[in-house]
């Protein structure tokens, strides 16, 4: 299986919103979509899912364009909601006989994301319990409860491609690191994943690869552990037990941030590194450690978005 | 493909429908519209036996006197005759005045008449006399003396020699009519004014209420998925048109079920009338609206083109009232909406129901022929023959394409909106983005 975005665009009057975006995934995983508000992310993900009229480019799934014919797809949006008034379980019925599940099959996948999402108490409530034992309303629900439910309603159809907009944002640690399970489950299971996130220690934990949207345009795009290796081990993390800023002065090191004998710089390269390194070591200096490794995601995000964004 | 529009537009039409069921409102609503009907038929009965009562009554008297100056006789019988539930004692009687009164004062449930010969134009005077303690209603002592009157006139006939036929001829009455020659001359079928005025205001008020309650459902059912921001999770599924279909299947089986329990409850408490006394009270309640002549000259066609006119007006509010809706994204939005959908409806019932009052041909014509008041006015213009067969056709063709038109836009405007969040669009604005929409479509095509 193969998904193909390819020169997808997008204007609003004289004013370009997706500026001839693609990529590829040749195989299961997650493909990450970042960028900053306004960048594009949602405006692209509803072109391709055909929400949205594209003005150029197309969107295919195996080699054929996509569609909910040709692909099982599930969504996870960024406004996200559910019907107030209504119960949990009918609105979920609902959504799977939208995607063509039937009453007994959704019966049976309802029960298991109910209990995967630890979301049981609000769809099968007790009996004979008095109040409590009233079918839930989604008012009536957290907002992180609510999530779940809307994972569930992206679920339910079990889609070869699931694209998540946004997944984690507003859930409390516990419920985004159930939310993470469940994506790790998922990609294991053979699915496609597109995430697009502002979360990027989140998307650094999952994606293989990654395009970086910002004002429209492609910045950055690739496989991230290339990408990554592509900066080379540039950040240095040095904690020792005395003061060493005359030392990385004298290395020409650039000393990013300082919190007592704690050390953030960065360096040209390996050999930089093991200029200071070996000064420090001439000296007898007592180092609890000194790491040398790539830039986060975050850093490249920022170096590549930050400026821009500024303006 | 279209069995999946379909299916689509089912699944979102039995989902929309179960909710609104549940709701405790609308449980109440279909109950009040139950209760209407079931009213209806004992109000109606109220208002209408109440004048055949007047009508009936005869004055609850054991004795009356009877003294004929004139004559002409009269059968005593035929007097007590009226009576057909007791007994009345009919005294022929010569006494003077004073003994009249006398005679009258003596019992509370007497009473006299006198049949003398007025001396103006030598015709007839008939004059009845009751006791003011009795409890003789003057309008029963009206009728009783009309009665009586009746009785004279036939009598004054039998001594003209007048044959039955003769008789019936004079007893006819003959109405004086003033008419233009134009409207002489052009056809006989055609109802009277008052009628024709009378009924399409009827008609008028119930395509209103109709429309009004379609307006309503549709306003808030097209807004409900933006409101609940499911509208991304929706077009995964189903495409707008799927929606829209939907919503109005939903909307249309919702007030026909209501239009239809509330006709059920009305029969229903129209048979249960029928077998409590009849229901002549309904005859009454027709002819005091002047729809009788109307009424009979309504077959199984003109059914037919009642029910095909309510449906299509229907459609056309409620597709109109689609591209509103889906100019809306909040419930500050839908009040926007209902104001200028409101104003639309008013301007087709106000021609509709005010046209008929000019008694102008061509006024009748234009209104049936312009879609927006046509679908006030066309059925009864024509059942009341103000318009001919090939204006009806023509103006059921125009409101056809009217909404074969409406349709297309609101599913255009519908999946352009879909996404929508901003204040409520004006006409103009509309109208600007569907061009630049319709050009990038076209500039796509080309591409």
């Amino acid at each position: 299986m193969s998904f193909e975005v390819k020169d997808l665009f997008k204007r609003y009057g004289d004013k370009v919103v997706v500026d001839h975006l693609s990529f590829s995934m040749e195989k299961e995983g997650v493909y990450a979509l970042l960028g900053t508000n306004g960048a594009g992310k949602t405006t692209s993900i509803r072109m391709m899912l055909g929400m949205l009229a594209k003005d150029g480019g197309s969107v295919m799934w195996n080699g054929k364009p996509l569609s909910v014919d040709s692909c099982n797809v599930g969504y996870l949006a960024e406004e996200r909601g559910l019907y107030p008034k209504c119960t949990l379980m009918d609105q979920l019925l609902y959504f799977a006989s939208l995607r063509g599940v039937s009453h007994s099959e959704a019966k049976k996948r309802i029960a298991y994301w109910a209990e995967r999402l630890e979301a049981t108490e609000y769809l099968y409530p007790p009996k004979n319990a008095g109040k409590a034992s009233k079918p839930k309303l989604a008012d009536q629900l957290s907002k992180g409860n609510q999530q779940k439910i809307q994972l569930m309603v992206a679920l339910l159809s079990d889609p070869e491609l699931l694209i998540l907009d946004e997944p984690l944002s507003g859930l409390d640690p516990v419920n985004a690191d159930l939310f993470k399970s469940i994506i790790h489950e998922e990609v294991e299971k053979g699915k496609y994943l597109i995430m697009s996130s502002h979360q990027m220690a989140t998307i650094e934990e999952f994606c293989t690869d990654l395009t970086i949207l910002n004002r429209s345009k492609v910045v950055l795009q690739g496989n991230l552990a290339e990408i990554k290796k592509s900066y080379g081990r540039i950040n240095l993390h040095i904690k020792a037990e005395q003061e060493l800023k005359p030392y990385i002065e004298k290395a020409d090191v650039q000393l990013l941030s300082q919190v007592g004998y704690t050390y953030q710089c960065k360096v040209r390269g390996e050999e930089h590194a093991n200029t200071l390194l070996k000064a420090l070591v001439a000296d007898d200096v007592t180092l609890i450690a000194f790491e040398l490794r790539e830039p986060s995601l975050h850093e490249i995000f920022v170096e590549k978005v930050g400026d821009t964004h500024e303006e | 493909m279209k069995n999946k529009l379909l299916h689509g537009a089912l699944t979102v039409s039995k989902f929309t429908l179960q909710q609104h069921y549940k709701a405790l409102s609308v449980k109440i609503l279909l109950l009040i519209l139950m209760v209407i009907g079931f009213c209806a038929v004992p109000l109606l009965r109220m208002v209408f036996e109440k004048e055949e009562d007047v009508n009936v009554a005869l004055p609850d008297v054991s004795t009356i006197y009877l003294r004929n100056d004139t004559e002409y006789p009269i059968d005593t019988a035929d007097l007590a005759g009226l009576y057909t539930e007791k007994t009345v004692v009919v005294n022929e009687t010569d006494t003077s005045d004073e003994n009249f009164a006398e005679l009258i004062a003596s019992g509370t449930d007497i009473l006299a008449i006198s049949i003398s010969e007025t001396e103006e134009n030598g015709g007839v005077g008939v004059q009845l006399f009751y006791s003011e303690d009795g409890e003789i209603s003057s309008d029963s002592a009206q009728l009783l003396s009309d009665s009586t009157a009746d009785f004279v006139y036939r009598s004054m006939l039998e001594v003209a020699s007048a044959t039955e036929d003769q008789s019936d001829i004079l007893r006819a009455s003959v109405r004086g009519d003033v008419k233009e020659i134009t409207e002489y001359v052009t056809d006989d079928s055609e109802t009277d004014m008052a009628a024709h005025s009378g009924i399409n205001l009827a008609y008028c008020y119930l395509v209103m209420i109709l429309s009004t309650l379609s307006m309503s459902y549709i306003l808030a059912l097209a807004v409900e998925e933006k409101q609940s921001k499911l509208v991304e999770t929706f077009l995964l599924s189903v495409s707008p048109s799927q929606m829209l279909l939907g919503k109005f299947i939903a909307v249309t089986v919702f007030i026909f079920v209501g239009i239809f329990l509330t006709l059920g409850s009305f029969g229903i408490s129209l048979l249960i009338a029928k077998s409590q006394g009849g229901i002549a009270f309904l005859t009454h309640a027709i002819e005091s609206m002047g729809a009788m002549e109307v009424l009979k000259g309504i077959g199984v066609p003109e059914i037919i083109l009642l029910v095909v006119s309510v449906l299509l007006a229907y459609t056309m509010i409620a597709f109109i009232a689609a591209i509103f809706g889906s100019c809306c994204s909040k419930t500050d939005d839908i009040q926007h909406a209902s104001m200028s959908l409101v104003f639309v409806i008013m301007f087709g019932y106000m021609a509709g129901a005010m046209v008929p009052l000019f008694e102008s041909q061509a006024a009748n014509i234009v209104t049936s022929l312009f879609p927006l008041t046509g679908i006030f006015s066309v059925p009864v213009n024509y059942i009341c023959g103000k318009i001919n067969l090939p204006i009806l056709l023509i103006s059921l063709l125009l409101q056809v394409i009217t909404i074969f038109f409406l349709i297309r836009a609101a599913g255009k405007v519908y999946q352009m909106m879909i996404l929508y969040r901003g204040d409520f669009l004006k006409l103009k604005q509309l109208i600007g983005m569907l061009r630049a929409q319709s050009a990038a479509e076209k500039e796509g095509k080309t591409k």
